[in-house]
């Protein structure tokens, strides 16, 4: 049964014994807005019943004024679909040249240094979440996601809107779990004193800079799974305020890594990522890779289902990727992050331990080893078919309107 | 003979042998490509009923335009978004699988929903699904696995995909699970915001906000920042605004790097921005706020 396709073809009939009796020209729903060259004008809705087709319009014969104003909107409307459809087809055939899973890193801009701590700057406030003027605190926490014993480091500092630093005193600093439902729940809790004396986690001291660790496994949470919230108390020329940081924590590591192996495989250069699969399940695993000369060039991408055991995750860095950047040789790869995808559950995630720095250093390769061929899917000639049918749709309404 | 009568008896032949061609095209139904408008709701949904994908009450009247065979991929707006995402990858399934291909529009949080389904699912196997939903909102099999869905684009009104620094503590309910989801830290580091496999996000930031100007970096509509409803990649509680501000950086319309040299994710482009500070974050009950810009586009382009 497929009754939503039939509607859709008794609409079509509808619409086409619309135009054949009377001979309207085509009418739009709404057209281009003059003010907004980017997008249609937000007319005022209308109802499905009216609007649901082009073709029922009756401004009058196709060459009278209105007819001729009707079939000028009509272009500017096609005009715009064909914008977009040629944006579509040609960015994703350009895109997908490469598999996804195998890109340049140019392309996820924030995904360079994943392992950089999160800065943001935000406006003090009080407990109640209201806003001190003229007061603004510059936060850093080194990862969002953490599992097993890894841990975690916060920075405070304050500064006024002239972003001139302003000492910055942290009365009181704790931790603690936040249930996912409104069931009344025992929350865990933990001091994590923030200080400024160079020692442990705070690298110089009396820098205004306050620096905190928390190591959920140690710290009475070893049994948490989920969201550890992290209050700070804090005050900067007299007012007071609070800071609030957030982790997903997951005890379990569901698998652990065993080494790197690189081979030259149908023109391109795979790494082989081995390891020890506690959880089978879905990962998403990523990594960089640098070139000779120490600049990051790709980002190299892993996502699916594997079994419990010794396993290798792919990453495969393509060969038509390689011949087009033409990197200097040994490649590096930097930085592996991978976490066990739980779907549907929260957390969704238990992270595999991060691999900082190198992993792993290439051979050296002449160019020549790789395959210039682009990438090629069922997934790909799908999209490319089906945008490419929607690109000359626009090109022969717009040719038939001129 | 009037002109018309004259045109009307000379296409007669034409219009029998069209009309015949339809008629087959029906006879035949459910080999040919369907085209589906998928909307995605934001935070609190608590009045539709997950599933049915005809309860567009989160939007406005169901009777309004708003594309193709619109359907309302309702999740309930509160819980994680992990929890949430199988209604939006079971209504994937249905509508966007085999012959059939959707658009999708989504609002605030729903831009997390879309962006984490396309970013960790978009490249699994799914099966083929027949458009038939039951009253949970699951299809049945058509036979067939195909990779991932068939997507032309994506429409995001008021994206929260950066999250919004109204869920710090104080001003929205902290025991509601989707508000932690929502922090700038968290929404940003929840997925890779630009492996959208290729698909655009064409962004629509509002800028009527006024209310919590004191809280949210920037431009606002009153829930998110620019940073997040122009889809700005990096950390958050940054400023970006409209040109006429001259203290702050512009978001740039578009896929150009803004003022001051933050891009964007991948696929992302900022296809309105409130110039005029007119629109809100808010549906207000019949498609409002910079939902009624989505929804325009929608009406003329997911056709």
């Amino acid at each position: 049964m497929r009754h939503p396709g039939r509607w859709s073809a008794l609409a079509v009939l509808a619409v086409a014994g619309a135009w054949l009796l009377w001979g309207q020209p085509l009418q739009t729903p709404s057209p281009p807005s003059v003010s907004d060259a980017s997008i249609p004008s937000a007319s005022p809705p209308t109802s499905d019943a009216s609007t649901s087709t082009e073709g029922g319009g009756t401004n009058g014969a196709p060459f009278s004024p209105a007819g001729l104003a009707a079939r000028k909107q009509q272009l500017a409307l096609w005009q715009q679909r064909y914008d977009r459809a040629e944006q579509v087809y040609s960015s994703y055939r350009d895109a997908t040249r490469y598999p996804h899973g195998s890109h340049p890193i140019s392309e996820h801009p924030d995904q360079v240094r994943p392992f950089e701590p999160v800065s943001e700057d935000k406006t003090l406030r009080d407990a109640s979440g209201k806003a001190v003027k003229g007061l603004r605190l510059r936060t850093t926490q080194e990862r969002v996601f953490l599992g097993g014993t890894e841990s975690v480091t916060f920075t405070i500092e304050a500064f006024d809107d002239n972003n001139k630093a302003v000492p910055l005193l942290v009365h009181q600093s704790l931790a603690q779990t936040i249930a996912d439902t409104s069931t009344p729940v025992t929350p865990i809790q933990a001091p994590v004193p923030f200080t400024d004396d160079g020692v442990g986690p705070d690298s110089t001291g009396s820098d205004g800079k306050y620096s905190a660790r928390l190591s959920p496994a140690t710290q009475g949470f070893a049994n948490h799974a989920g969201t550890i919230r992290l209050l700070a108390q804090v005050s900067a020329n007299g007012e007071q305020g609070v800071a609030h940081f957030d982790v997903v924590y997951s005890p379990v590591v569901p698998a652990t890594w065993l080494g790197t192996r690189e081979a030259v495989e149908s023109g391109s250069l795979n790494f082989y990522l081995k390891a020890q699969v506690q959880v089978a399940g879905r990962y998403v695993v990523s990594a960089r890779v640098y070139d000779g000369n120490g600049k990051p060039f790709a980002l190299l991408q892993f996502n699916e289902q594997v079994a419990a055991g010794v396993a290798e995750f792919k990453l495969q860095l393509f060969g038509a990727l390689l011949r087009d950047k033409n990197p200097t040789f040994p490649l590096r790869l930097v930085d592996v992050e991978g976490f066990l995808l739980r779907p549907d559950a929260f957390p969704d995630r238990s992270m595999m331990t991060r691999q900082s720095g190198v992993v792993h250093t290439s051979d050296r390769y002449g160019i020549d080893r790789f395959s210039s061929a682009e990438w090629n899917s069922e997934e790909r000639e799908r999209y490319l078919k089906e945008y490419g049918r929607d690109l000359q749709e626009a090109l022969d309404r717009i040719t038939a309107l001129q | 003979m009037p002109q018309s009568l004259r045109n009307h008896s000379t296409l007669h032949p034409i219009r029998t042998t069209l009309l015949t061609l339809f008629g087959l095209l029906l006879v035949a139904g459910g080999v040919y490509a369907t085209n589906y408008s998928l909307w995605v709701n934001g935070r609190s949904n608590a009045s539709a009923v997950a599933g049915n994908y005809a309860d567009f009450i989160y939007w406005g009247p169901a009777g309004t335009a708003a594309g193709v065979n619109k359907k309302s991929v309702n999740w309930d707006g509160y819980n994680r978004v992990s929890t949430q995402n199988y209604r939006i990858r079971d209504a994937l399934d249905c509508y966007c699988t085999g012959t059939n291909w959707c658009y999708i529009a989504a609002h605030s949080a729903g831009n997390l929903q879309v962006g984490y389904a396309l970013s960790l699912f978009g490249g699994s196997t799914r099966n083929v699904k027949n458009a038939t939903p039951s009253s949970a909102g699951t299809c049945g099999d058509a036979g067939g696995t195909q990779t991932g869905w068939n997507i032309k684009w994506v429409n995001i009104a008021a994206g929260a995909g950066g999250g919004s620094e109204l869920s710090d503590a104080g001003s929205w309910a902290v025991s509601e699970p989707l508000v932690a989801d929502l922090k700038t830290t968290t929404a940003r580091a929840l997925y890779d915001h630009n492996q959208t496999r290729a698909k655009w996000f064409y962004m629509y930031a509002g800028a009527k906000g006024t209310l919590y100007s004191g809280i949210l970096p920037g431009q606002d509509d009153e829930a998110v920042a620019y940073h997040s409803s122009g889809g700005v990649s990096g950390s958050g509680g940054a400023s970006f605004c409209n040109p006429s501000d001259w203290f702050c950086n512009d978001l740039a319309l578009g896929t150009a790097a803004n003022e001051g040299g933050k891009t964007k994710w991948a696929y992302h482009s900022v296809k309105f921005r409130d110039d005029t500070e007119s629109l809100n974050h808010y549906t207000n009950g019949n498609w409002g706020g910079v939902v009624s810009k989505v929804r325009a586009d929608m009406e003329a382009n997911a056709r």
